[in-house]
């Protein structure tokens, strides 16, 4: 039982350094990801609302 | 039992059923002949078998109310072949004051012989014990171990076992006061026992070979109703499940150690790490934006985006990040902070964060992208126009400048460490275990450490 | 093995002696014969074997180390500790040998050249318990020693079996299974013991048939 598992363990993360390891999809933080709405000046509008949020949020300091 | 011709045997053996002749209650016999003593289950009377057949009373005794946790003539199924329970002893040995009692089960089958199921009473671990086949060679004038059959047994407890009370058909003269000196060496889940007792014809020597048995395997076995009594740490031949594949764990470890490293030179040499772009000096009043090429079309990559501040104390910076796909019009959005701040507490000094701060993002699809930051700052301590800088306790300076780097795949280190903590960690994890465990079965050593 | 055409003098029933054989318990009428030589010697009824608890059955067959074997005469001894069975069994291949019989603990031994302990090995009554003994580079562990008194017989055996006979004997354990007898015969003051050497074996490895049936119990 305790082989199974190791041997279970062992195999998924070598799996993942074989198949993730360069592109980095899972181990890494998750961004926010979302569309985005272009503004007719060549700016661009973010459309999610937390987008908002997380821009103008950081007041600075500890 | 008249002298019996030959042909007698031709004939199925009986059970027999004879009268005590000390109280009269009937006495079931079992062993078709093969006992040398019999103790009355009314009476406690031991009587012992004359030539002519009859039993004569040896010492009449008070039947004493022991409670065994098997009954007399119960049969079971063990190691593949029936027995039946014919007699029962119950020994004890006293070690620091502290009396360890056992039960020994004489079991009884006419074509195979006798066995012995010892019942621990303190701790609830059963064991078959049968003769050995040979002589254990003794490894050490210290009788730390024995060899047998090529395997080493290491020695596990001695003590002076005393029988206190019996019941039922023994093969030998047993009486309640016997003592043997018992010695009892292990190799989980086998074991030997090397027994010496004081007889009329000088030392006697008794070897068992002894095996493990699961208490459920010994309650199913003699189809005991309920649950068998409750068992307290790791029995002396209880087989140590942590170690159960020792050998293919640490060769499997040995493969996977060489699959890792394989994989993480691939991984390592197989990218081509760039540096997508650099630019430094960049005003805090302006947004950034810029269009950069990521990656390559149909792959993911990693990449890591760097925000440095300068100059940088007690003080921050922050970058609000957007990567906008062209293609896909998708944007991947994210914050960067750098903050750095020191000082010294109670004669110690201290510091905390960089002016250079990195955020890794993986699974980005290459093509065409529009990098926008909007950066931000602590605008505390700026230095005034045209001042010079006079450094105060404690000293802090806000950033005037900033500058932003983006590389693309990087390595990641995560995913390989990842995985080597894994194939190290698991078998570290249960050698430990192991190692716990075999700790807890010496306990009940002779060889535990503590004074028990 | 042919039977020689020997009839008992109390019975005048056939007493097939065959091979080794020197005395010979009549299946009809119990009295023990003695062959010596051509002569014939009645001895009497002196057998007193007693049921002991034994499954093997005279006349049964069985095989050991692949080859076929017959069990053809049994001694019971008797010793302090109560009697035990020696079966003599006579191999396929004209060889003989012993299957021991105590208290369900059961071993085959074969009769070794005397000239292998002669002299190296301790008498009767200099042989200690728990010592060592070393027999053709092989160290056994003296296990047991007995002097045993003749009880009974059936079948056949290789002596002549009467009442008086004292057997003493001395079980050795090596430490991969090895078991080895010395025999002493009636006088323990010597040091030329017959060497028997052979194993434990249950009886299910032997095969042997027919067994004894008990009441209550399959085979």
């Amino acid at each position: 039982m305790f082989r199974k598992f190791y041997w279970l363990c062992a195999g998924l993360a070598l799996l993942l350094l074989a198949l993730d390891g360069a592109a980095g999809t899972l181990l890494t933080t998750t961004p926010e990801r979302g569309k985005v709405e272009r503004d007719p000046a060549g700016g661009t509008i973010r459309s999610h609302g937390t987008f908002v949020w997380f821009g103008g949020g950081y007041q600075g300091g500890k | 039992m008249t002298e019996p011709t030959p042909k007698l045997f031709r004939d199925e053996a009986k059970a027999e059923s004879v009268k005590c002749l000390a109280c009269g209650g009937p006495i079931a016999l079992h062993t078709f002949g093969a006992r040398q003593r019999v103790v009355c289950p009314h009476c406690g009377s031991t009587l012992a078998p004359q030539d002519s057949g009859a039993l004569a009373v040896l010492e009449a005794a008070a039947r004493q109310r022991q409670t065994s946790a098997l009954p007399l003539h119960a049969r079971g199924t063990l190691e593949g072949a029936e027995w039946e329970i014919v007699g029962i002893c119950w020994r004890r040995c006293v070690v620091d004051g502290v009396a360890y009692p056992w039960q020994e089960f004489l079991l009884f089958n006419p074509y195979r012989g006798f066995r012995w199921l010892i019942y621990s009473i303190s701790d609830g671990h059963w064991t078959l014990g049968g003769n050995l086949d040979g002589a254990p060679q003794i490894l050490d004038s210290r009788h730390h171990a024995v060899r047998f059959r090529g395997r080493r047994f290491k020695h596990f407890q001695g003590a002076a076992a005393v029988v206190t009370y019996v019941e039922g058909e023994f093969t030998w003269e047993v009486r309640a006061g016997d003592k043997a000196d018992v010695n009892d060496f292990v190799d989980p889940p086998d074991g030997l026992s090397i027994e010496q007792a004081s007889g009329p014809d000088g030392a006697e020597l008794t070897f068992t070979a002894q095996h493990h048995v699961e208490p459920a395997a010994v309650w199913k076995a003699f189809g005991q109703p309920g649950k068998p009594p409750r068992s307290h740490g790791v029995g002396a031949l209880r087989p140590n499940p942590w170690r159960r594949h020792r050998r293919s764990i640490w060769l499997s470890l040995l493969v996977f150690v060489g699959a890792w490293a394989l994989l993480t030179w691939l991984l390592a040499n197989g990218r081509q790490e760039r540096r997508v772009f650099a630019d430094n000096n960049l005003d805090f009043a302006d947004a950034y934006s810029r269009e950069l090429t990521i990656g390559r079309e149909g792959t993911r990559t990693a990449i890591e985006f760097t925000l440095t501040a300068e100059p940088l104390e007690n003080s921050w910076a922050y970058a609000d990040v957007m990567l906008v796909n062209l293609a896909t019009e998708e944007a991947v959005g994210f914050g960067v902070e750098a903050s750095y701040y020191h000082g010294v507490d109670g004669g110690e000094s201290w510091s905390e964060g960089s002016p250079r701060a990195t955020v890794t993002i993986g699974g980005v699809e290459g093509g065409k992208y529009l990098l926008q930051v909007q950066p931000q700052r602590d605008t505390a301590n700026l230095p005034a126009a045209g001042e010079l800088f006079i450094p105060i306790y404690p000293a802090a300076r806000s950033p005037t400048s900033y500058g932003l780097e983006l590389v693309e795949d990087v390595f990641l280190v995560r995913y390989s460490a990842l995985a080597l903590l894994i194939i190290l960690g698991i078998p570290m994890f249960g050698g430990l275990m192991g190692w716990l465990f075999e700790r807890r079965r010496w306990q009940n050593s002779d060889y535990s450490g503590t004074s028990e | 093995m042919q039977p020689s055409p020997v009839h008992c003098p109390e019975c005048g029933a056939p007493a097939p002696f065959r091979g080794a054989a020197v005395s010979l318990v009549c299946e009809y009428c119990g009295s023990t014969v003695v062959r010596t030589g051509v002569d014939v010697r009645l001895i009497g009824k002196v057998s007193a074997l007693l049921d002991n608890g034994s499954p093997i059955l005279l006349a049964s067959k069985g095989n050991f180390d692949r080859v076929p074997f017959e069990v053809v005469g049994r001694l019971q001894l008797r010793h302090r500790r109560g009697t035990w069975n020696e079966w003599f069994i006579a191999f396929a291949d004209g060889t003989i040998g012993w299957l021991t019989d105590a208290q369900g603990s059961f071993s085959v031994v074969r009769p070794r050249e005397k000239t292998i302990v002669a002299g190296k090995v301790p008498t009767f009554g200099g042989l200690a318990l728990g010592a060592t003994i070393v027999v053709q580079g092989v160290p056994f562990v003296a296990v047991e020693r007995r002097a045993a008194s003749y009880q009974g017989a059936e079948g056949v055996l290789p002596f002549a079996a009467e009442p008086g006979l004292v057997f003493h004997s001395a079980d050795l354990r090596g430490h991969d299974g090895e078991f080895a007898t010395l025999d002493y015969g009636e006088d323990g003051e010597h040091q030329r013991p017959t060497l028997y050497t052979g194993r434990a074996v249950e009886l299910a490895e032997v095969g042997l048939q027919p067994l004894r049936r008990f009441e209550g119990w399959r085979a």
